[in-house]
């Protein structure tokens, strides 16, 4: 059981929330060479990898309210928006840092290529994905038809895998 | 302890975002250094329609200058030792001084479609008469004229036939590139470096491998419009016959090749039969090989990895139509304590900034001149090389998708479409199985 006061955070501290996961995202993003290499300032590679960041969290922010809306007329009387959108926004925080994790272990190993890492991406969100989904069944959806409720929410996160796929590398 | 938990949150809260900012924090301090030591009094002028170069040098400049000797800065204690060049660095100063101080107005702003560009290819078309290379193209013209959008761009292509068998598959090629358009910036860039270096080795070692009898056919194109996508090279190799293209042994490319604390090469990172001849002998002298083991910096704890810096010229275009290609170019990628590229560290980045004939001498001397003649015989001295002309050719041996992104963008969408399919199955067992189970359990209610 998760403690469900969490997700039901507003205000500063949702806003904090939300600059955290800028960074983390950020932190993801200072990997583009291409972005460094092209802007040879401390302020521009600064904002450059801020602005990759910024774009991949809109990009998050976009889905996840996409896929409540989506399933919203299954699940708006267990759960807000406020409360769906900060589990994921909780969730996505640590999987953005083992990303940035495992992107600096495989340079250390060597085995830092473009292939590896969209793959690794791919695995990590959809295992989040997984969890995030035990989450809200275990707390707040134990009283609905799993079957429907589950195709619906993975039939979203493959949305979600798809598009952050056709976008990789754009942000 | 705390009796509202908002409290202990917020605590949380405001200690990773300290913690996450501490972190870009040090971030940028320590990987994002960058020194900017600004030229003091040097003021060199170049008077063009005199041909004359007046250097005011104060003394500053004169003890810095002792640093510029190519040894002192090299970091390799390998030399160059087979030279058999026939030119030397006297030779591609007078070629800078016909092809582009005595055009400097005209060739200035070589911007991608601009009038400069245009006029920079014709000189080197009538360069590539002089030097008695034939017509390539079908409608007998030097000048490959294509359209992108709003403007005109166009690549300078010749010929020099050293073998002209009627067998197809007995005309090997090589082909010598660089691009010719640069980034034009308020009177301070003009591509001095970035393109006209490559321009220059280019000429200097076509003129090299033509009066030595090489015994292959050089084919040299001066591409246009690389520095908005490398179009001129695409187009080129889009509408290139596939006989040639399946015939070029090595497609050669020289981008930014003058100014530099060293020089770097880069032909893939898959090994090819051609890759291990260029490694083994690229070897021996002061270059650094591009790929997986390069890191932009050494001391930096981000360790950004080259690999991709090798995509960023012509080379690419070759690369992806699945031609053998090399590329080389100047930096100082080993810069310690700087994140990003430098040509010479503690100098500010000169390519598309300040790009002109006076900072490159300002800072490098006449190590701008030995670093394109480096390469011109680093190439020279490859295509001459035993391993290499012992390699049983075969065309296409690049892994071609490697190169796309699109082809990897379809290989992660054919992942998840798999993911999808192996998902449908389980879920569809799981449920099958639960319903399975109810219905038992129902017909035993029952009975």
């Amino acid at each position: 059981m998760i403690n469900k006061n969490y997700l039901k955070i507003s205000g500063w501290k949702k806003a904090i929330l939300i600059v955290i996961l800028i960074l983390s995202y950020a932190l993801v993003k200072s990997f583009n060479p291409i972005a460094i290499y092209s802007v040879n300032s401390i302020f521009l590679s600064f904002l450059f990898i801020l602005g990759y960041g910024i774009f991949a969290w809109l990009l998050f922010e976009i889905l996840v309210g996409f896929m409540y809306s989506g399933l919203k007329s299954k699940i708006e009387n267990f759960i807000s928006m406020n409360e769906f959108t900060n589990l994921f926004r909780f969730a996505f925080i640590p999987l953005n840092i083992i990303t940035y994790a495992l992107t600096n272990l495989f340079i250390l190993l060597n085995f830092y290529t473009s292939f590896m890492i969209l793959c690794t991406t791919i695995i990590l969100s959809f295992i989040c994905f997984l969890l995030i989904y035990k989450i809200l069944v275990k707390n707040y959806f134990a009283s609905l038809d799993s079957k429907d409720l589950n195709m619906s929410y993975f039939s979203f996160v493959f949305i979600y895998l798809f598009l952050m796929t056709i976008m990789w590398g754009t942000i | 302890m705390f009796k509202n938990k908002f409290f202990n949150l917020g605590l949380v809260f405001i200690l990773v975002f300290v913690l996450m900012f501490l972190t870009f924090c040090w971030l940028c301090i320590f990987n994002f250094h960058f020194d900017n030591v600004k030229s003091n009094s040097l003021s060199i002028t170049t008077n063009c329609n005199d041909k004359t170069e007046t250097l005011t040098l104060n003394n500053n400049y004169l003890n810095q200058s002792s640093n510029f000797s190519y040894n002192s800065l090299s970091r390799y204690s390998k030399t160059f030792e087979n030279n058999e060049f026939l030119f030397n660095e006297t030779d591609i100063k007078n070629l800078a001084t016909e092809l582009y101080f005595n055009n400097f107005d005209d060739i200035k702003d070589r911007t991608a479609g601009s009038s400069g560009e245009k006029k920079f290819a014709e000189i080197l078309a009538n360069k590539l008469e002089n030097l008695n290379f034939s017509y390539f193209l079908k409608d007998n013209s030097y000048i490959q004229t294509f359209s992108l959008g709003n403007y005109d761009s166009q690549n300078v292509v010749g010929v020099y036939n050293q073998i002209n068998s009627n067998n197809e598959l007995d005309n090997k090629y090589i082909l010598l590139g660089a691009h010719i358009d640069a980034v034009y910036k308020d009177e301070k860039s003009f591509g001095f470096n970035d393109n006209l270096s490559g321009v220059l080795g280019v000429l200097l070692l076509a003129q090299n491998l033509i009066n030595q009898n090489f015994g292959c056919n050089i084919i040299v194109a001066f591409y246009g419009a690389e520095e908005v996508g490398c179009k001129g090279s695409q187009y080129f190799i889009e509408n290139l016959d596939t006989k040639i293209k399946n015939n070029i042994l090595l497609a050669v490319n020289f981008d930014s090749i003058g100014a530099g604390e060293n020089l770097y090469y880069y032909h893939s990172d898959n090994s090819t039969l051609y890759g291990s001849v260029i490694d083994n002998l690229f070897n021996k002298y002061s270059i650094s090989k591009l790929g997986f083991n390069q890191k932009f910096s050494t001391l930096s704890n981000l360790n950004i990895n080259h690999t991709s810096l090798g995509f960023l010229s012509d080379n690419s275009s070759f690369l992806k139509a699945g031609v053998n290609s090399l590329t080389f170019f100047a930096g100082d990628l080993d810069a310690k304590n700087g994140l990003g590229f430098f040509e010479k560290q503690g100098h500010e980045k000169i390519m598309h900034n300040t790009d002109s004939f006076e900072t490159c001498y300002e800072v490098f001397g006449e190590k701008f001149y030995e670093n394109i003649f480096n390469c011109a015989s680093y190439v020279y001295n490859l295509l001459n090389n035993e391993g290499f002309n012992t390699i049983n050719f075969q065309p296409n041996q690049i892994d071609v998708i490697s190169y796309s992104d699109w082809a990897l963008k379809i290989v992660g969408v054919v992942f998840i479409l798999v993911l999808f399919v192996l998902y449908l199955i389980i879920i569809n067992n799981k449920y099958k199985t639960k319903k399975n189970i109810t219905n038992k359990n129902e017909v035993k209610n029952k009975k």
